[in-house]
């Protein structure tokens, strides 16, 4: 029989259509035969089972468009997962007579299409869940489960024989992008197939998506009963696998259209949020349909947060609540994870993620309906990597991998989407993933102050390019200076003598001082060894009286101890007097000395410069602009540690989250964003 | 951008450039005082009035 040829059932005598090039069977929409097509004969194969209620927005005969093809979907086969569940595969015949799988799963849509001339499958025994491989004609891809489907109901075409019981082995991959493998290995004895395709959208295929199917979850779940106590179980989406009873809260598996007990379960908790409750979350209309209380134990300690489950047209998400902290999370596929190293790192959408936390997670309560078969004695390996405001979450048992990327969200922002009544649960601690509000702003600050810098540099430049000059000298003759412990000396409080000492006092001519106000620095120098000689220096103004002194010191000291020489002093002193104004000015020095066995040179150059540059205010102003940033680096410091100490690698020293508690206030002063 | 922080900044670096302009010492180890008019019309007024000192006692 050639393709696009009608023949009939052998089994009913209803018209059969094989209209795809690659049709190799087809079951009957009257009888449910699955007839073979063997050159011009056909042969029947056995009954097919009816199909199972998914939530599939696709139907048989619809047609659409890929790169520039047009497609109709000629066949349907829904394959069962061994852990419960079923989903739906699309023939897709295009027109230029190639073919392809149109698989829709937890509501995403994924095309694959027969790999030609890439190289052949790896071997099923040499792959696993989490294992990297290149392959050719696709790159680096990553397999995301490794398991086995049975096959549980087809209609219209087939590119394959199927057979009732069957069970199919298959690896699925995901690579760059949107990338995705099927590894078919078919049936014990099968060659293996490798069907390569991206995810793609329902609009971007052409496909007019129906709205998930309602009535089908309403009719699953007013068909069940609760195996425990028979009250109604009322399913949300008919390809929920599992749920609890409203009534008994039983755990009950609704796989395979009927209820089945799968635990009694106990503890009957809360949720903060209620099931049921809808909104646009992130730009997404979710309902509410889920939720587990989940733990881990870490040194003897349980820690719990709570996951709820929504549904929306995009397909599944989750919304994690720890400590008060959420955080929603969207599936994606192991392929865009890279560079996982264990305990360390990972890599995706560009951002480099640092490893949080790993534990093997178990289910406290649960409550709603699940795309899964869940099962309360399990337990899966978490692994939370963070890159805030962000988080990557891998989930891993020895079949699957499933990776959700994850974005912090203020819990106003969820009370406000979900429309909420009442207050979010209490914050604790840091969030996982929770924005470093401190770290935000001192980007911010830091450019602020950069350019403050910057400024204050040029005026600094500008400041020091004045010419230093100088504007007076004065000798000051020491051998007649007073000897120390002779010279009167004023105690602050007594009573000042009644003159003094006149004979060493030196006096310079005056001198005029242009360009004031200004800072002048006098600068005194002699030649001093083992010797100390002192100085009382006023700048007088004579036109005012305005004195200004300054002590200055001379000495120095130099030896040899235990082997070791040593010297301390200088011949030279500084000292500057601010904000001198212009006018006419007279040096008044008044030496003493304290000679011993040393020596002193016979007198002392005392010299006064305009010009000064000044740098105790620069170094002011820095610490005054480096305060902020400082503060906010140690505030930012602080969240990251209590941010780090719930973690696996917690800082060695632990602090309470009380730390900076004052200085988050003095913070908050400056915070006006 | 913190609009505080920023003036903040704008006024550390003002005071800044006016204090070093106009050479303010921000940490004097002068002391001032005022001579009177008597002392500094009175011949060698300078150099018989009574000045503070700084107290020094000598070295090692």
């Amino acid at each position: 029989m050639a393709p696009g040829v009608k023949g009939q059932c052998p089994q009913c005598g209803a018209p059969l259509s094989f209209g795809g090039a690659h049709s190799l069977a087809a079951v009957c929409s009257y009888c449910r035969s699955s007839i073979a097509r063997k050159g011009a004969n056909l042969e029947t194969l056995g009954k097919v089972p009816d199909l199972v209620a998914t939530d599939s927005r696709l139907a048989l005969m619809s047609s659409g468009k890929l790169g520039g093809k047009a497609f109709t979907l000629i066949g349907h086969v829904q394959l069962a997962h061994p852990g419960g569940g079923t989903w739906d595969e699309w023939y897709a015949s295009f027109t230029d007579g190639t073919w392809g799988w149109l698989a829709e799963a937890q509501g995403r849509l994924y095309l694959t299409r027969p790999l030609r001339g890439g190289a052949p499958a790896p071997r099923l025994a040499a792959i696993w869940a989490g294992k990297t491989f290149p392959l050719s004609g696709v790159g680096s891809v990553t397999v995301d489960e490794v398991n086995e489907a049975s096959f549980a109901s087809a209609e219209g075409e087939l590119p394959f024989a199927p057979r009732t019981g069957a069970v199919y082995r298959y690896a699925d991959c995901s690579g760059e992008g949107m990338a995705v493998v099927t590894l078919d290995y078919g049936e014990e004895g099968d060659e293996a197939q490798v069907f390569a395709g991206r995810e793609i959208t329902y609009a971007a295929a052409g496909l007019t998506a129906r709205a998930a199917p309602p009535a089908a979850g309403k009719e699953k779940g007013a068909a069940l009963a609760c195996p425990s106590c028979g009250g109604p179980l009322s399913l949300k989406l008919a390809e929920s696998e599992s749920c609890t009873c409203p009534s008994c809260h039983s755990l009950v598996d609704v796989t395979k259209g009927t209820a089945r007990l799968l635990a009694a379960l106990k503890a009957r908790g809360k949720p903060a949020i209620p099931l049921g409750s809808k909104g646009t979350l992130r730009g997404e209309a979710l309902e509410v349909i889920g939720w587990v209380l989940r733990s881990v134990k870490v040194d003897s300690v349980t820690y719990t947060w709570s996951e709820y489950l929504l549904h929306g047209a995009g397909g599944y998400r989750w919304l994690s609540e720890s400590a008060g902290h959420f955080v929603f999370l969207t599936p994606i596929s192991g392929g865009k994870v890279k560079e996982v190293v264990e305990g360390y790192s990972a890599f995706c959408d560009g951002r480099h993620f640092k490893h949080f936390q790993s534990a093997a997670a178990r289910y406290e309560q649960i409550q709603g309906e699940f795309y899964w078969k869940l099962d309360v004695e399990s337990s899966v390996n978490t692994h939370d990597f963070v890159a805030p405001p962000y988080l990557l979450s891998c989930e891993r048992d020895a079949r699957e991998v499933n990776w959700t990327r994850g974005v912090y969200v203020p819990a106003d922002e969820v009370w406000k989407s979900l429309g909420l009544s009442g207050a979010p649960p209490a914050q604790r601690g840091v969030g996982a993933c929770q924005p470093n509000p401190h770290g935000e702003k001192l980007g911010r600050v830091l450019v602020v102050s950069g350019l403050a810098l910057a400024a204050m540099m040029v005026i600094a430049f500008a400041a020091g390019a004045r010419p230093r000059e100088l504007v007076a000298q004065v000798n000051v003759p020491l051998a007649s200076a007073p000897v120390s412990g002779l010279t009167p000396v004023t105690l602050p409080g007594a009573p000042a003598p009644a003159e003094a000492p006149v004979s060493s006092v030196v006096l310079s001519d005056p001198f005029q001082l242009a360009g004031g106000p200004q800072a002048v620095e006098i600068e005194a120098a002699a030649n001093v060894s083992q010797a100390w000689v002192g100085m009382d220096v006023a700048l007088i103004n004579d036109d005012t009286g305005e004195a200004d002194q300054v002590g200055m010191e001379l000495s120095y000291y130099s030896g040899v101890e235990d082997g070791e020489s040593w010297s301390e002093g200088s011949n030279v002193g500084k000292e500057v007097i601010g904000g001198v104004s212009s006018g006419r000015y007279v040096l008044r020095v008044e030496p003493q000395i304290e000679k011993g066995l040393g020596t002193i040179g016979s007198e002392a150059t005392v010299r006064v410069y305009r010009g000064v540059f000044l740098v105790p205010p620069l170094l002011i102003a820095m610490l005054l602009l480096g305060a902020w940033p400082l503060l906010l680096a140690f505030l930012s410091s602080s969240f990251e540690r209590r941010r780090w100490e719930e973690s696996d690698h917690a800082p060695s020293s632990s602090g309470s989250d009380g730390d900076g508690g004052a200085l988050e206030m003095v913070s908050s002063f400056m915070d006006d964003d | 951008m913190s609009y505080r922080y920023a003036i903040y900044c704008a006024a550390v670096v003002l005071l800044f450039a006016v204090v070093e302009f106009r050479g303010m010492n921000l940490l004097p180890s002068s002391e001032h005082a005022v001579i009177p008019s008597s002392v500094r019309s009175s011949p060698g007024g300078y150099r018989s009035y009574h000045f503070w000192h700084t107290g020094f006692h000598g070295g090692k």
